[in-house]
């Protein structure tokens, strides 16, 4: 599984006890008329078990690229992503679909519900796809994290009869429903106002609390620094990594 | 109300809930297929079933032996005959009927001694008296439909004796065992037995029917047949002809079969094509669920559960089409089936809607959806989330097509856009156009056939072109009657033929019937179809004893090839003849006299001298039918007032139009079954137009953005449509051609008349592209209009 030009200190890395996730040397190419470019050129993190992780930087700069990788929505050119202790990059998609379902929450800038379910349906829809509880239970699970982000009295609306902050409360109970360890957040406010904003990222503190591992990508200065942990990536290279 | 289901079924559900005029197109997509297919298969059923039913239910005959008249006594002799379950006797006479508007009409009348009695080929009363009263007549009700006689009409027979009767009609009955239809230009007469004494004809019957026992094999019914006819020899009876009916089936089953075969081969074309619809359909809700497959695979969906969501979709697709095609392929198969019935003459007593035609609707509806649909999903699927949700579409090379449209600089602006787009997805391109092409390739090859039919029909019943042909009482000298003709207004050209019937002598008997004809060498009236042989040598001692016999012949007298002698006997008198050629033949199963053609000289000698005509064909200035009636009625007094009956006069284009009659019946079909077909390509471009303004959203709102008014995106698709419309034409003429020689040759062999000959019928190639023209502008007219109202913000924030 490990490569042989492998250092001993990434395997040691993946290896740590608390360690949740481990992104060794990860590249990422796109190929162009000019030749290949590289959006991510050898990304080395370590992301720990009940961390609140941001990732910033410039538009273009690879960090949706490199939360792209972690879910497994794209995959390396080369290196390797071990999360959980299961090496993820060598997972094919139907494969990699299945581990995410369990083992990851997403959430996006636009929210991505899916406009002809109600909320409480969007909700329930990653545990009917992961066969997780039993089809009343999932409901009821589904009401449950809907409590949770305050959208009862929405769940039987069409995201389309719903504020954007709603929906990305929706979301955010969508991506707890099969509980995972892990939520990953590709710029979740950045659609928001600065009001709803704030609430989203307090829900967003308060499951950090709760034990969940959290990535985030912003670029909200002001949110960045409510983080335990801010890693900076510019021109697909990891320039800082700072943690308070 | 959908509680209990999981939510990637509801999904299911409010997708087809939520876009329904997408559900509404797709279900009618498949539902046309479904109609088309299930609609031509029960009309199948139905013809099938309700045409043995008849045939079954008139107790039918399968040897038919016309003859010299016989008396009770043989029939009882044949009775007791083993093989025989049941046999009965009626009288045959072939004659003339005078029509009230003074017209002629060909009858053959047929008389029962006792109508009461018939316990084979029975006949059914449909309305009026029955049986026929003695000096009354009855007509078969298909006879009734073209002679338009009120009861009580009294209507002049004229028989081979030059009399003239006057009987009434009184009512119709149905005739299963004759053949009828708009093709059939005699009217089937039924007369009382004192009738036929009163009409001076020997009241002993001349056709003998005869059932065999059940299982008897088609060898054996053969040896039964020769067998009686061994024995009506012996006892000096003259056959006239043996009728077997092999398969011990309805006469029209074998050519219902055949056409009703083109008709479902075209259903099931339909259907091939309604999978191309779907999969247009398809493509676009898979494209604008793009980043919804993603989401639901970035949320745990696996491949296989993704897919059963958009197969179970595809399902319901089906179960809802097959909701509205059951009912309708029915109506379609009846009305199929009604009008084929109507022709052929048979009642439809049963639907052919069985319990295995429904469970193949269901089967046809529920997987022709999945696996039409199968194919793009899966591609579809196999876009990776990344790619899914990404907003930068992946950079194509563009096609050498591209490139060479992209050299087109003189265009209109508009028109340019409209020619460039339209083949941006060549695929998608291909598979709206197989539609549209296979519509126009049947409607042009259908309209083709319409015109080469005549042709051929002409080329095959009785080799004469003549606008009227006379057939005299008696035999006249040929400059006389070349006379009498050239006097007549409107006659341009006329010509003097003998015709005379014999019948083949064999050692021991008469074998089948042939109408001997000759007329000049270079007659403009003849233009011999030749099955193989040649036609006849200029007249010379060595040719004198030529003769060229219909190919139909070969049927009943197997053992004849060309260069053998063959003796014809004629009023007693044997001739003998050299074959040179065979013509092809026409004819249903009817035929019993076969046409022959001989040198003009040696057959007027036959006849009784030099240079005598009993036939005078007449060519018209003009092809006018009111002046071609008025020569018809100028002629006969010519002839008849010099003392010279006219036994018979043809109009030819009466003749033809009978005998197209039955072609119109399947070129109807045929044109409608097409029409269908191009219901469905317009379907197919209007589901192939939605997805382009729906894929170049983005553009139409930069296209706005940089000037481009309401009425130029409207021109820009409607053109694109317009000139995929015209592409799919082009193309439809160059298939048209071997489509007209494939439907040819499958009509030619349905209907027994041999191979078509192919020609092009330059209406079918200008109405065509009128027709895609409108088709194409009305299927891109919705999708132009929601063009139209795309604003530059609303295009801008899709993705």
């Amino acid at each position: 599984m490990f490569t042989r030009n492998q250092s001993a200190v990434q395997m040691a890395a993946v290896r740590k006890p608390d360690c949740l996730m481990a992104l060794v040397d990860v590249k990422k190419a796109y190929k162009t008329d000019v030749g290949d470019f590289y959006a991510l050129k050898g990304i080395n993190i370590e992301i720990n078990a009940g961390e609140f992780v941001g990732v910033v930087g410039k538009s273009g700069s690879g960090k949706s690229t490199l939360i792209n990788m972690i879910t497994g929505i794209d995959r390396p050119t080369s290196g390797e992503i071990w999360v959980n202790g299961q090496p993820i990059h060598g997972l094919d998609e139907n494969r990699m679909a299945r581990w995410r379902g369990r083992s990851m929450g997403v959430v996006f800038q636009f929210f991505q519900l899916l406009p002809t379910l109600t909320v409480v349906e969007n909700v329930m829809l990653p545990m009917d796809f992961c066969r997780m509880y039993t089809p009343k239970e999932r409901r009821a699970r589904a009401m449950d994290l809907l409590a949770r982000v305050e959208m009862v009295e929405q769940a039987s609306k069409l995201p389309s009869q719903i504020s954007g902050g709603q929906a990305q409360r929706v979301a955010i109970a969508r991506s707890l429903a099969t509980d995972p360890p892990i939520v990953m957040a590709d710029e979740p406010t950045g659609n928001l106002d600065s009001r709803t904003a704030d609430a989203v990222f307090q829900l967003f503190e308060d499951l950090v609390s709760q034990g969940k591992t959290f990535l985030m990508v912003t670029h909200d200065n002001e949110l960045a620094n409510r983080l335990h942990r801010v890693i900076t990536i510019a021109d697909g290279i990891l320039v800082s990594d700072s943690r308070r | 109300m959908f509680g209990e289901l999981s939510p990637r079924w509801l999904k299911v559900l409010h997708d087809l809930k939520s876009n329904l005029s997408r559900t509404l197109l797709s279900v009618a997509s498949i539902a046309v297929g479904v109609i088309a297919f299930g609609g031509m298969l029960i009309a199948r059923n139905t013809v099938v079933t309700n045409l043995d039913l008849a045939y079954r239910s008139s107790d039918p005959a399968d040897i038919t032996i016309d003859m010299m008249p016989f008396d009770r006594e043989l029939l009882r002799w044949v009775k007791n005959q083993p093989g025989v379950q049941d046999a009965d006797r009626l009288s045959v006479v072939n004659g003339v009927a005078l029509r009230p508007d003074g017209t002629e009409q060909d009858v053959t009348i047929f008389s029962h001694d006792d109508y009461s009695s018939i316990t084979l080929n029975r006949l059914r009363p449909i309305e009026g008296a029955y049986p026929p009263a003695r000096g009354d007549f009855s007509l078969e009700r298909m006879s009734l439909r073209t002679a338009k006689l009120m009861r009580g009409d009294r209507v002049s027979i004229r028989l081979d004796t030059d009399k003239t009767y006057s009987l009434r009609f009184t009512g119709s009955l149905y005739d299963v065992a004759v053949p009828s239809g708009p093709s059939a230009s005699r009217w089937n007469m039924y007369i009382d037995e004192r009738t036929l004494s009163d009409l001076d004809i020997d009241v002993r019957s001349t056709r003998l029917i005869v059932r065999t026992t059940p299982g008897l094999t088609v060898a054996q019914k053969y040896a039964l047949a020769d067998h009686l006819t061994d024995a009506f020899i012996d006892r000096g009876l003259v056959i006239r002809s043996v009728n077997i009916n092999e398969r011990g089936e309805h006469w029209a089953t074998a050519t219902a079969g055949g056409v009703i075969l083109i008709l479902v081969m075209v259903g099931a074309v339909a259907l091939l094509m309604s999978g191309f619809l779907i999969v247009n359909v398809v493509n676009g809700l898979l494209l604008s669920q793009r980043k919804i497959i993603a989401i639901m695979k970035i949320i745990g969906g696996d491949r296989e559960q993704i897919m059963g969501v958009y197969l179970v979709m595809m399902l319901c697709l089906g179960v809802l089409a097959l909701a509205i095609a059951m009912p309708m392929s029915a109506m379609l198969g009846n009305t199929v089936a009604g009008f084929i019935a109507g022709v052929i003459n048979f009642d439809i007593a049963v639907s052919g809607f069985t319990p295995t035609i429904a469970l193949l609707e269901i089967a046809v509806a529920l997987l022709v959806p999945v696996a039409f649909a199968y194919a793009p999903i899966r591609s579809a699927l196999r876009v990776t989330a990344a790619e899914a949700i990404s907003d930068v579409t992946p950079r194509q090379q563009a096609s050498l097509t591209e490139r060479m449209l992209a050299r087109l600089e003189n265009l209109p602006r508009i028109v340019m856009l409209a020619l460039r787009s339209m083949f941006r997805n060549q695929m998608r391109l291909l598979v709206t156009m197989a539609t549209l092409i296979v519509a126009g390739s049947v409607f042009i090859a259908v309209l083709n056939l319409r015109v080469a039919m005549p042709k051929t029909i002409v080329n095959m019943t009785g080799m004469n072109t003549a606008d009227i042909t006379l057939t005299l009482g008696r035999p006249i000298g040929r400059i006389a009657a070349m006379n009498r003709a050239a006097q007549t207004p409107g006659v341009a050209y006329a010509e003097g033929w003998v015709a005379t019937s014999a019948a083949v002598a064999h050692a021991d008997a008469d074998g089948s019937s042939v109408q001997l004809n000759a007329g000049p060498m270079n007659s403009r009236f003849v233009q011999p179809p030749m099955e193989f042989g040649r036609w006849l040598s200029p007249y010379s001692a060595e040719t004198r004893d030529e003769i060229v016999l219909s190919a139909g012949v070969l049927e009943s007298e197997p053992e004849l090839k060309l260069g053998d002698l063959i003796v014809l006997r004629r009023a007693g008198v044997k001739h003998t003849f050299r074959i040179v050629g065979f013509l092809r033949r026409i004819g249903g199963p009817d035929t019993s006299t076969f046409p022959a053609y001989g040198q003009y000289e040696t057959i007027s000698r036959m006849i009784g001298g030099v240079d005598l005509v009993t036939v005078v064909r007449v060519q018209s200035v003009s092809s006018d039918a009111a002046l071609i009636n008025d020569m018809s009625a100028a002629l006969r007094g010519k002839f008849e007032d010099a003392g010279v009956a006219v036994r018979n006069l043809q109009n030819r284009a009466t003749l033809l139009s009978n005998a197209l009659s039955s072609f119109d019946v399947i070129i109807t079909l045929m044109i409608v079954v097409s029409a269908l077909i191009a219901v469905v390509g317009g379907l197919g471009l209007a589901g192939t137009m939605s997805l382009s303004v729906m894929e170049r959203t983005r553009e139409i709102g930069v296209m706005r953005a940089v000037g481009a008014e309401t009425p130029d995106l409207h021109t820009m698709f409607i053109f694109e449509g317009l000139f995929i419309g015209l592409l799919s034409a082009l193309v439809s003429f160059a298939l048209s051609l071997p489509l007209t020689d494939v439907i040819g040759q499958a009509l030619g062999a349905a209907v027994r008349l041999g191979s078509i000959e192919v020609q092009m019928n330059g209406f079918g190639y200008v109405a065509w592209p009128l027709i895609v023209s409108v088709v194409s502008i009305a299927a891109s007219l919705a999708p132009a209009r929601r063009a139209g109202t795309i604003s530059i913000r609303e295009a801008l924030a899709y993705a």
